[in-house]
């Protein structure tokens, strides 16, 4: 593990070297290539003035928000579909024709009924959250081995004890790759959709940020909020989503 | 004198189930008829496919038969429940995301619950680590099943089931996915345990020698259609040995008698 | 390590190479001109070019492109990578680009045209109306519209910033279907022909023209191309701007225009020539209100420079224009 990090840094400070060079050469003209001089300044500047820091506190709150709502409500959707069939049919046919949509091509339907702001940007990340997930879910639900239905019946769970002790623990390890799929998804999504709403000067998010500086024709602060992006989205998905599966299944030996 | 009935303890009367195959409908168990006396250690001996895992899972309730009924104290029983608990041979019985004492816990409470019994945490631990112990495996208690042998899961797994203190254990040949030592050794705790217990064990099984080995009586039975045969007592006297003349001649016996 | 190095020394290589074979197309390249095209009243001449083939009447070896372009940004960038050669905008994001160090100019003025801030809500007859919660629709930060309601603001509360948090970036379709919804979106800062057909609905009405604004006339859309354009393929520009010319003479002058253009727009004949004749529509080359806006943005930080001649920012100004203001005789000569 510890080898694999020492790996990348290598690989990052070789393409950073690469881009510096490039940027030196004069090949293109630093309004197109920015060398990384100029983005650690823009970088520095926003930090600085607290601009940054703010969008990306609005950005992640957004995003937690989202995901807590849509995962919540992605585990009831599963558990019904479980439990019904009816229930299931329906959900089923949400799911399929939903999940292929990509958030951003609902927006003028989100901006139409929901209007702008963070609402609407909720909306997005919750649609891009919820169907991998009640996918995942649902598959998770329908491949606990048989034998644990078995138990259920001969110690007499209810449904509630069946779905808590048994079921949702039984498919945790559907649940983070649904999470890990969701969370994917959702961020893009959030950038994207922040990049289309929001007001000027005030809060919007890094997606917001971005689309601010590139108006204002700022290629190193464009530059500088990619690199913030790609900073989070790395922290989460290498190492919270990590420490996640560690503590539960890799410790349970229950990885995929 | 007058003649003193007995009333029955489990009873099976006229139970025939059939399944629906791509060949057709197949007659898995054909009018069986069996009692079961309290606290014996009954084996189900047949070649596979004989029906005898259908049988037990309809006095499970897990299965339910087409005909006939299924009789505790004389009361038709129809559902699963706590007074007659299963033990698998699967390894994945155990709760892989609990610890082989939280494995055995969720039994604790489960009996607790069902007998309205409230215990406190620590009455729980202990419940369960005598259990554990029982099975000689006290030190594993924080351990993963993942991280056990074969042996030791199905060791917890019957922990698991005595804790969760049914008056009738169902075992489906629980000792069929491990190596023939660990199953010896597994037989050998088994036979201890229940002479130590009050506790009715029915043993579904195909291994001659397991049946010999632990049953008071042997129910044999052939395939298609899935019927009982006979009815064989086992008195051979614990502690048994394998080796021993009485053991084997009661092998022969029941060998020849299930080639037929 | 050595195979490290060996990578590295590679992917350079390549990057050089894909470059290289760009820089040679367009160093070469006197037989294309691509040009921005954007849909818009505003536009009409451009699209007039493009209706009647001037260019490739005045130079048959000439290949024209014309690149459809969602916004300004999209346009500024294209041309930044040298994939387009001319386009139109309005003044101020073409001071932003400059100002950040993008080498370009202005060609020509092309048209000024009524702008407006129409509103939905019946409280609000000025911008002293406006609540916290009212929420002002426009196509971007660094806009024109963005500009001219920020000069408003600034004379009337003397706070430039003050309706910054109740902007929404919304292109004028979006904006316009927000504004007739009537809910999330109080105002839309409109350009034809969206200001035309909201206008027309009952329950809209115009609270601020883009004169008042600016407090005077100014030039809405100019066409941009860069310096490198200019200067190596001058023959092209010389073409096209007398394409231009001509376009803006036929537009000012022949009836037909509207006939030519109506399809375009999805407009009927009539409509077309209505709106082509709306007062405050005016196609000529004059580049009016530069200045203010150098002052405004340079004052308010959008801009850092503020050294500006006239000069550095336009290439050359009298090339040709339709309507022709001589110093010396202060007599205006028939136009349209």
């Amino acid at each position: 593990m510890e080898n694999k990090y020492r790996q990348r840094l290598v690989w990052v400070t070789v393409l950073a070297l690469f881009w510096q060079l490039t940027a030196w050469s004069g090949l293109f003209s630093d309004l197109i290539f920015p060398g990384l001089d100029q983005i650690f300044l823009a970088l520095l500047k926003s930090l600085k003035d607290g601009t940054l820091v703010k969008q990306i506190a609005f950005s992640l709150s957004i995003i937690i928000q989202g995901l807590i709502i849509a995962a919540a409500a992605a585990l009831i959707l599963a558990l019904t579909a479980y439990f019904s069939k009816y229930a299931d049919g329906l959900i089923d046919t949400l799911t399929a024709l939903a999940h292929p949509l990509p958030g951003i091509a609902l927006m003028p339907l989100i901006l139409i009924w929901f209007g702008s702001g963070k609402t609407a940007i909720l909306i997005v990340i919750i649609h891009s959250v919820l169907w991998p997930l009640i996918l995942n879910l649902s598959t998770g639900f329908n491949s606990i081995p048989d034998i644990y239905t078995l138990i259920a019946k001969n110690y007499r769970l209810n449904k509630l004890e069946f779905m808590f002790k048994i079921l949702i623990p039984a498919s945790f390890p559907y649940f983070i790759s649904g999470l890990k799929i969701a969370w994917a998804r959702s961020w893009r999504a959030l950038i994207s959709a922040e990049m289309l709403f929001g007001a000027i000067n005030s809060l919007g998010g890094l997606g917001w940020y971005i689309f601010q500086k590139r108006v204002f024709f700022d290629l190193p602060g464009v530059f500088a909020g990619i690199i913030v992006i790609i900073f989070i989205g790395v922290t989460v998905e290498d190492f919270i989503f990590k420490k996640l599966e560690t503590n539960t299944v890799r410790k349970w030996g229950m990885l995929k | 004198m007058g003649h003193v009935k007995m009333s029955s303890y489990l009873e099976l009367k006229n139970i025939a189930k059939s399944f629906n195959t791509e060949k057709g409908k197949k007659i898995a168990l054909k009018d069986i008829n069996l009692q079961i006396k309290k606290n014996e250690f009954l084996t189900i001996l047949g070649p596979s496919g004989c029906g005898k895992s259908t049988l037990l899972k309809i006095i499970a309730g897990f299965i339910k038969a087409e005909k006939g009924k299924l009789l505790k104290n004389e009361k038709v029983i129809e559902d699963s429940g706590l007074d007659r608990i299963m033990l698998f041979q699967e390894f994945e019985q155990l709760f892989s995301w609990q610890t082989v004492i939280d494995n055995i816990s969720f039994a604790v409470k489960a009996s607790a619950k069902n007998k309205n019994i409230k215990l406190t945490k620590r009455q729980i631990k202990e419940k369960s680590l005598k259990y554990l112990n029982e099975v000689k495996l006290k030190s594993y208690q924080d351990y993963y099943p993942h991280q056990l042998s074969g042996g030791m899961k199905q060791r917890v797994a019957l922990a698991r089931t005595l804790a969760a203190e049914g008056e009738i254990m169902l075992m489906d040949e629980p000792f069929g996915s491990v190596d023939s030592q660990t199953r010896q050794e597994l037989q050998q705790l088994l036979a201890q345990l229940w002479q130590e217990e009050d506790k009715t064990i029915i043993f579904v099984t195909h291994d001659i020698r397991e049946a010999v080995f632990l049953s008071e009586r042997i129910v044999l039975m052939k395939n298609e259609p899935g019927e009982i045969i006979e009815l064989v007592d086992n008195k051979l006297p614990h502690p048994r040995k394998r080796s021993s003349r009485e053991f084997n001649q009661l092998f022969e016996q029941l060998q020849t008698r299930l080639q037929n | 390590m050595k195979k490290y190095i060996l990578i590295i020394v590679m992917l350079f290589l390549i990057i050089f190479l894909a470059s290289a074979c760009d820089i040679q197309d367009y160093a070469a390249d006197q037989t294309k001109l691509t040009i921005a095209e954007q849909y818009g009243l505003a536009y009409a001449p451009v699209q007039l070019i493009k209706e009647l083939s001037l260019l490739e009447k005045a130079d048959p070896s000439l290949e024209v492109e014309w690149k459809q372009l969602s916004n300004t940004t999209a346009i500024r960038e294209a041309m930044l990578a040298g994939e387009v050669d001319i386009a139109f905008m309005a003044i101020p994001p073409f001071l932003i680009a400059r100002d950040k160090g993008m080498k370009w100019k202005i060609i020509s003025g092309l048209s000024e045209s009524p702008l407006g801030l129409m509103t939905n809500r019946e409280y609000i007859n000025s911008l002293a109306d406006f609540k916290a919660e009212d929420r002002i629709a426009l196509p971007q930060p660094g806009s024109i519209q963005h500009i001219l309601l920020s000069m408003a603001v600034e004379r009337d509360f003397a706070e430039v910033n003050k309706f910054d948090d109740q902007l929404l970036t919304m292109n004028h379709p979006d904006a316009m279907n927000a504004l007739l919804a009537g809910r999330e979106v109080s105002a839309h800062f409109a350009s034809p022909p969206y200001l035309f057909l909201e206008s027309k609905e009952k329950g809209i009405k115009k609270i601020l023209s883009g004169k008042e604004a600016f407090g005077g006339e100014f030039t809405f859309i100019v066409g941009v191309s860069t310096e490198e354009f200019y200067q190596q393929q001058s023959k092209n520009y010389k073409v096209f701007l007398e394409a231009l010319t001509e376009a803006l003479n036929f537009i000012n002058q022949q009836p037909q225009a509207a006939d030519i253009l109506a399809d375009n727009y999805n407009l009927t004949a009539a409509e077309m020539k209505e709106y082509l004749n709306w007062p405050g529509m005016e196609f000529t080359s004059k580049i009016k209100g530069l200045e203010e806006f150098l002052a405004f943005m340079t004052a308010e930080g959008y801009l850092k420079e503020n050294n500006y001649q006239r000069s550095e920012l336009i290439f050359t100004e009298e090339l040709v224009t339709e309507k022709k203001e001589t110093v010396l005789e202060g007599a205006e000569q028939d136009g349209k």
